[in-house]
């Protein structure tokens, strides 16, 4: 593929990671940024969308003093049970499993419907 | 890639998505963690759409925000604006809970809450009180509706949803009206009130104990009360007293206030009605409600006294006061500062009602605690299917539908109010001054326009409910007035009419002859003002002598402890300073220790002791009554009373099924100490039974807490400032905390043989000591201003607050400087 489309798509990818951080609740909002992944191949498209939502999602809590994040997760840790590290970090694995997973969804569409391999041509000696 | 693994996929994002949406709430942006970010106050301009000129907001180093506005609306808009940015949740939860709706919040767990809160008339008396402000002061409701504006400008930000409360539980704030408002005013005003469960209480005392234990127990005025009311004197109050209608104090108070003649109800008929005495109790218990904001000696108090410039070291008179209230996290208080052309007042609000409450003026300042006399009453109705009797003739009892949680429930209505408990051919109606519409807010917002004492005064005729004693100091003058709505029920003594505040038991509803005639006149209220002796002080005790006009027989006042300890420091401190003040409020040592321990110790001369309980005995003895986290005497005293208790008073209370009434003891045992130690209630010898107490009392101590020199009071004694939503984590504490039941600086238990003792909840909720005078005025809270766990003003004051310091309220550096345009 193209280096430049291939930048492109992971730029915008980004961009969608961040844009539905900042205005979908929801995990599923990861599904958005992997679509334009689907210009790199399978294995660089799963590891592109875990990598790319994993990292933006992460990045949000240096917006915030870290620790003051440490002491919420310790508090929220007391209501709910679960573990202070497990709070931190489950929201950016989700989104980036579910950012994963559309990147491979969308690049498999890609290469059955958009990109059906052509017949091959056999060249023979003259 | 092959379709069924690309449908595989699908099915997979699919049952993630899904699963996901159980994690939104820690969304690193839009879920909770935004919490985390809000923890700092910066400077800036915030654009709210509604004010009529731009508003200054200076937050200082003591994250006191100082608001000041070109006009009152806007000063009362940019109020709302800056408390639900600071307190959103808080305010909002409290108004569901106020409004009887906590259900929609908190789904069938908020059920009985809501229940109570209906039952007991907090949402009709708001709703009545709403209509009564726009008909006859719409200046105000104007205030009202410039002040929920601004609670919904902040609303309409997003900022409103990221507070923890509402990411926690998954929802967003509601509008705000006047109606919560009002609600929360009704709230506090009932948690205030007596009246309401302690003519109940003392009936079940007298059912079961009879007269002679009843006054014993729990007599008209506390023991020791010499020298202690709130007014000085004999209860002459403005020249009037009950002496000029022809009944001496004496015959009077000789009467049996519980009896027939009083109430209008057989005593043979009140013993059976015990079962439902106890369930009109438990209806208006609210579970959510003030922890012992209700009852016999409800551990709700306050203190505060004035002195005047003739005993004041500068000449100049002072205030100081600390509301006990629960205390929780956040505060139920905000500190701020108002200021607009006519006003500039500073002190604490309460979160969700305009105006402040408690504060000071350049030239005024005033404090408030609870007189604990009836303002509210109950009646025995006679009822028949949905008819009531009164006056030899049937009514229809007027009746309230409504659904909660998809269940519908009724409320039933005589001529005196609601009713609270029936069984079969019997009820109990509740007659609460609320009921008619109490304008508070009018009088607190005159307060906060004050500039002198006569201004202060008119102000508190718009006070009703619930009566409260105003101290005041103004440049001039101190003093105090015991303000609101007493209703008056006619009684006959001697053949003199006597409109008297309140009953002891149980009145007759079906006869007009105890029906309220009227509210206790502005001026016939217990006030005095420049004491002779220079100083008056109102820590819950009797606010008025024996010979007052309306005489209290529905006061049921505090112990007095508190009382007495600053009834002795104030004596003994002529020209008294501003520190002098201060030493008082964080006074420790506890009053009635020092009148009980030294017959203890007394009794346990001449014991055959062990090593153990020599070691327990000499820190008894050699204790000097303070109640500091260090001292081991105070854990020996406490525990020794506590095991005298539950050998006596509450095996007794036990056995007649009282366990559940808050039950007299420390001065009804001292009392009789000193003039009946063979008295059956100390099952005939003094002696034995402090010496048996203190026994087992070494032996549970011991196996407790080891070595004697290791029961420190701070072992056992903790304060927890839990959150209103009952969330351990978002509360504070335990922490080792001074303090007693019956100290200045309070620090209240229950007298339980537990290690540690419950922990302690109310307390100070502010303390302030002002001097207009001179210009000095002090303050601080255990908390902060906002509600965020996160913030550093989450509990940026509580140090101060443990440590008994204050802030000067007059110099404090700014941190911030926030326009609102």
């Amino acid at each position: 593929m193209n280096k430049g489309i291939v930048a492109a798509g992971v730029a915008i990818s980004i961009a969608l990671a961040y844009a539905s951080l900042f205005t979908i609740p929801y995990a599923f909002g990861a599904i958005l940024f992997g679509i334009p992944l689907m210009v790199l191949n399978r294995k660089y498209s799963v590891m592109a969308g875990l990598i790319i939502g994993l990292g933006s999602a992460s990045s949000i809590y240096l917006l915030y003093p870290v620790s003051t994040v440490s002491q919420l997760a310790g508090i929220v840790q007391q209501i709910i049970g679960i573990p202070s590290a497990a709070l931190i970090i489950l929201f950016p694995l989700m989104f980036g499993l579910i950012g994963a997973l559309s990147a491979l969804l969308f690049t498999g569409i890609r290469e059955n419907l958009l990109m059906r391999p052509s017949p091959k041509v056999v060249h023979e000696k003259e | 890639m092959k379709i069924r693994w690309l449908v595989l996929l699908v099915v997979v994002i699919v049952l993630l998505s899904y699963l996901s949406t159980n994690f939104t709430t820690l969304n690193p942006k839009l879920g909770l963690w935004e919490s985390a970010g809000q923890g700092n106050v910066t400077s800036g301009t915030v654009n709210i759409p509604g004010l009529a000129s731009p508003v200054n907001v200076t937050i200082d180093a003591s994250g006191v925000a100082h608001i000041k506005a070109s006009n009152m609306n806007d000063l009362m808009f940019a109020q709302g604006y800056y408390s639900a940015s600071q307190r959103l949740f808080q305010m909002e939860l409290e108004a569901l809970l106020a409004s009887g709706n906590l259900s929609r919040y908190i789904g069938a767990s908020g059920v009985a809450s809501d229940q109570a809160m209906r039952l007991i008339g907090l949402p009709g008396n708001a709703w009545t009180l709403e209509q009564a402000y726009i008909k006859s002061y719409p200046q105000y409701y104007g205030y009202l509706q410039s002040y929920s504006e601004g609670v919904n400008a902040y609303i309409n930000t997003t900022a409103a949803s990221n507070h923890l409360g509402f990411k926690l539980l998954g929802i967003q704030p509601f509008q705000w009206t006047v109606f919560y408002t009002l609600c929360w005013q009704e709230y506090m005003s009932w948690s205030l009130t007596t009246g309401a469960a302690e003519p109940l209480q003392s009936a079940l005392i007298y059912n079961a104990l009879g007269y002679q234990n009843a006054t014993l127990l729990w007599p008209y005025y506390p023991y020791y009360t010499q020298n202690v009311t709130v007014v000085p004197g004999d209860g002459t109050v403005n020249g009037k007293n009950l002496s000029q209608l022809g009944v001496t104090p004496k015959e009077f108070w000789s009467q049996n206030w519980y009896g027939p003649n009083a109430t209008g109800v057989n005593t043979s008929l009140l013993k059976t009605l015990s079962p439902i005495i106890r369930g009109a109790l438990a209806n208006i218990s609210d579970p959510f409600g003030m922890p012992g904001a209700h009852g016999l000696g409800s551990n709700v108090g306050s203190n505060s006294w004035v002195v005047g410039g003739n005993y004041s070291s500068s000449g100049y008179p002072m205030m100081a006061n600390d509301p006990h209230l629960p205390l929780t996290a956040p505060s139920i208080w905000i500190p701020m500062q108002l200021e607009a052309p006519g006003i500039n007042v500073t002190g604490w609000d309460l979160a969700g009602v305009p105006g402040i409450l408690i504060g000071h003026t350049p030239t005024t300042s005033w404090g408030l605690t609870t007189p604990e006399g009836n303002s509210a009453n109950e009646y025995l109705e006679t009822l028949h299917n949905n008819n009531y009797l009164y006056n030899g003739t049937w009514h229809s009892m007027a009746v309230q539908n409504y659904t909660l949680a998809g269940k519908s429930y009724s409320i039933y209505y005589t001529n005196n109010g609601p009713v609270i408990a029936r069984n079969q051919n019997f009820g109990i109606s509740l007659n609460w001054v609320s009921s008619q519409p109490s304008f508070d807010l009018v009088a607190e917002l005159k307060m906060d326009q004050s500039t002198n004492f006569s201004q202060m005064l008119s102000a508190l005729e718009n006070w009703g409910s619930p009566p409260q004693n105003f101290a005041m100091a103004t440049l001039h003058h101190a003093g105090y007035i015991t303000a609101g709505h007493y209703p008056m029920i006619r009684e006959v003594v001697n053949n003199k009419t006597i409109d008297v505040v309140g009953s002891r038991s149980l009145l007759n509803g079906s006869n007009p002859a105890y029906e309220p005639v009227g509210n206790v006149p502005f001026s016939q209220l217990p006030q005095a003002t420049n004491p002779a002796r220079g100083y008056m002080f109102a820590p819950n005790q009797p606010t008025v002598g024996e010979n007052y006009l309306h005489p209290f027989v529905g006061g049921f006042w505090a112990s007095g402890g508190r009382a007495q300890t600053i009834y002795h420091y104030l004596e003994s401190h002529q020209n008294t300073t501003i520190q002098d003040m201060m030493a008082l409020q964080s006074n420790v040592s506890d009053y009635w220790a020092l009148m009980f321990t030294p017959y203890l110790v007394n009794a346990l001369h001449g014991m055959t002791m062990n090593q153990t309980e020599t070691a327990a005995f000499n820190q008894l003895s050699s204790w000097n009554y303070t109640t500091f986290q260090s001292q081991v005497g105070i854990t020996v005293y406490w525990y020794l009373t506590a095991e005298i208790y539950n050998m006596t008073f509450d095996k007794v209370y036990s056995s007649i099924n009282l366990s559940t009434v808050p039950a007299p003891f420390i001065t009804s045992a001292i009392h009789l100490a000193q003039t009946d130690q063979n008295s059956t209630w100390f099952r005939g010898n003094f002696t034995t039974l402090v010496r048996e107490a203190f026994t087992k009392e070494v032996v549970f101590l011991g196996a407790k807490l080891g070595n004697v020199n290791n029961w420190t009071w701070g072992r056992v004694h903790f304060l927890e400032i839990a959150s209103p939503t009952g969330i351990q984590a978002l509360g504070i504490g335990p922490i080792s905390i001074w303090g007693g039941s019956h100290t200045v600086s309070v620090g209240s238990v229950p007298r339980a043989l537990l290690i540690p003792e419950p922990y302690v909840s109310v307390g100070s909720s502010l303390r302030t000591v002002a001097s207009p005078g001179t210009g000095q005025f002090y303050g601080v809270i255990p908390g902060g201003p906002s509600e965020n766990i996160m913030s550093y003003y989450f509990s940026n004051q509580l140090n101060h607050w443990i440590n008994h310091e204050y802030y000067n309220m007059n110099d404090q550096k700014t941190v911030a400087v926030i326009r609102y345009e």
